[in-house]
């Protein structure tokens, strides 16, 4: 499917600039992400990037206003993020975005997730982006990752949260299949709903994730995130939140746990009141485990 | 007891005209319906011993006569209520799939073989299971769907703790000192716990039968 989905002329294109198109790697909303080769000149070793293509026909026809808003919306998310992506290694790094509204698209280049086996070492044949979302889904089944690395990847996305946030951004699209790792850092990645703090405008996060006030505001992006953190550290899947596991209290890192649980509750709290008022006071409360 | 003021956010209580809305041929109405009656018909084809599919085919029928006839049903005390209603749908779908089973002796599966006491009833008898108990079979799986859909609803009105508590204590049985260590708390705060999240759960089940068994008072 994935050379059937680039259209020729956006495949051409990218050749031209160096970048040979191998795979597609995963889907989203409003476009692909593929595999891309860039072998630089005197270099051995292959480079591989990510490359996702936003195309216009996904927001609707081209002639109705409100789609065309959105895709722009779009565009202007991914420039807001690209001015911060180098602010933090906890927000994926994007590179080289082209414009290329004529033909319908507009595509950019970033880091590549980890390989799910073999980490840094791409094998272009059988490669799969280890996304949070593989991660615990990995041997076929769900699991749950032990407290310690919970923390760890949970300070890292509070971290990045929090740039995004007191840049004036909110995501609104947290959750584990928009977190990847690079070098097994978590980076936040996905961000074509990042924006400010709007309320009329519209979030497809799905409503096991989205906060109950919706999904305008960095509050919401912490409600999301906790709700992210539980499905870490539980195993269990969203839908049976807040739900423990009966046998959590035989654990050996359950008092771990514990503490994490009290940060979930504080973050995931329906009362805006009583959640977390930014991803500062979220990642002093992580730090404090 | 103190009357809860409707929350226009809460899915249920934003469709307390559901059986008024199915009657209006309303097709988010139908779906609500479908989704929270499928769950409990499913079941009950099966505890009746039908088969995968032939449990499906009882869902498909039961809300095809719900749909066709459901201006027929008035809600009235005396007469019955509208599960009792529905749960002679039900059985006698699943007894057509039994009837369609003698007729089509290549298709009949003879896992649950008619009983003495079964053979000698009417052509609606369920071959292994009277009517008392199907009955029972029904309103357990309705009450199960309720339940199901109470506890969901407590969830989005209770403090995370306290529905952690009520779970692992009423949900999934286990003592109070068992779950005082899985939270860390005293077992005099897992009871307590629980009880505030029971008594939300009982006030939703009753404010569900009160919309799906008096639909005039919503409607």
């Amino acid at each position: 499917m994935g050379s059937k989905s680039i259209n020729s002329e956006s495949g051409r294109a990218m050749s031209e600039a160096g970048y040979r198109f191998i795979k597609e790697i995963g889907k989203g909303g409003y476009g692909y992400v593929y595999l891309f080769n860039r072998r630089r000149s005197g270099e051995r070793n292959d480079d591989y990037v990510a490359g996702k293509f936003v195309y216009r026909h996904i927001f609707g026809p081209s002639d109705d206003r409100a789609s065309g808003a959105a895709y722009q919306r779009a565009l202007e998310g991914l420039q807001n993020f690209r001015s911060l992506s180098g602010e933090s290694p906890y927000l994926l790094r994007v590179f080289d975005v082209r414009q290329r509204h004529g033909e319908g698209y507009f595509c950019y280049m970033m880091e590549l997730a980890d390989d799910m086996e073999s980490g840094r070492r791409i094998n272009p044949r059988v490669y799969r982006p280890r996304t949070l979302k593989n991660e615990l889904e990995r041997f076929g089944h769900r699991r749950r990752l032990p407290a310690r690395k919970c923390i760890d990847i949970a300070r890292g996305l509070a971290r990045g949260l929090q740039i995004l946030h007191e840049a004036g951004f909110t995501h609104r699209d947290v959750r584990p299949s928009n977190i990847i790792f690079v070098n097994d850092v978590p980076k936040l990645a996905d961000f074509d709903l990042l924006a400010g703090h709007d309320a009329a405008l519209t979030s497809y996060i799905p409503r096991t994730y989205a906060a109950p006030e919706g999904s305008h505001s960095s509050q919401a992006d912490i409600f999301s995130f906790g709700k992210t953190l539980y499905e870490m550290c539980t195993g269990f899947p969203v839908k049976d939140f807040p739900c423990l596991p009966p046998d959590i209290r035989h654990w050996e890192d359950h008092s771990t746990l514990l503490k994490i649980n009290k940060i979930i509750a504080r973050a995931c709290a329906r009362d805006l009141r009583k959640r977390y008022a930014s991803a500062e006071h979220l990642l002093n409360d992580l730090a404090g485990i | 007891m103190r009357r809860v003021k409707p929350d226009p956010a809460d899915t249920l209580r934003t469709r307390p005209t559901l059986l008024s809305k199915v009657r209006r041929g309303d097709e988010d109405g139908w779906s609500r319906f479908y989704a929270l009656y499928s769950d409990f018909i499913y079941p009950a084809g099966r505890a009746a011993g039908l088969s995968h599919e032939e449990s499906k085919d009882v869902v498909q029928e039961a809300m095809v006569t719900v749909r066709n006839y459901i201006n027929r049903f008035v809600p009235d005390e005396n007469r019955g209520r509208f599960r009792t209603w529905l749960r002679k749908i039900v059985q006698s779908r699943i007894a057509d799939q039994y009837r369609n089973k003698k007729r089509n002796p290549l298709e009949r599966v003879d896992r649950h073989p008619p009983s003495e006491d079964s053979a000698t009833s009417t052509t609606n008898r369920i071959p292994d299971l009277n009517e008392v108990e199907l009955d029972r079979l029904i309103d357990g799986k309705l009450e199960q769907a309720i339940l199901t859909e109470a506890r969901s609803q407590a969830r989005k009105k209770v403090r995370m703790e306290d529905y952690q508590a009520y779970d692992l204590f009423e949900v999934r049985e286990l003592s109070a000192r068992e779950v005082a260590t899985s939270l860390g708390i005293s077992p005099v705060t897992v009871r307590v716990r629980a009880f505030r999240v029971r008594r939300i759960v009982e006030r939703e089940v009753r404010r569900i039968l009160k919309m799906l068994e008096q639909p005039n008072r919503f409607g």
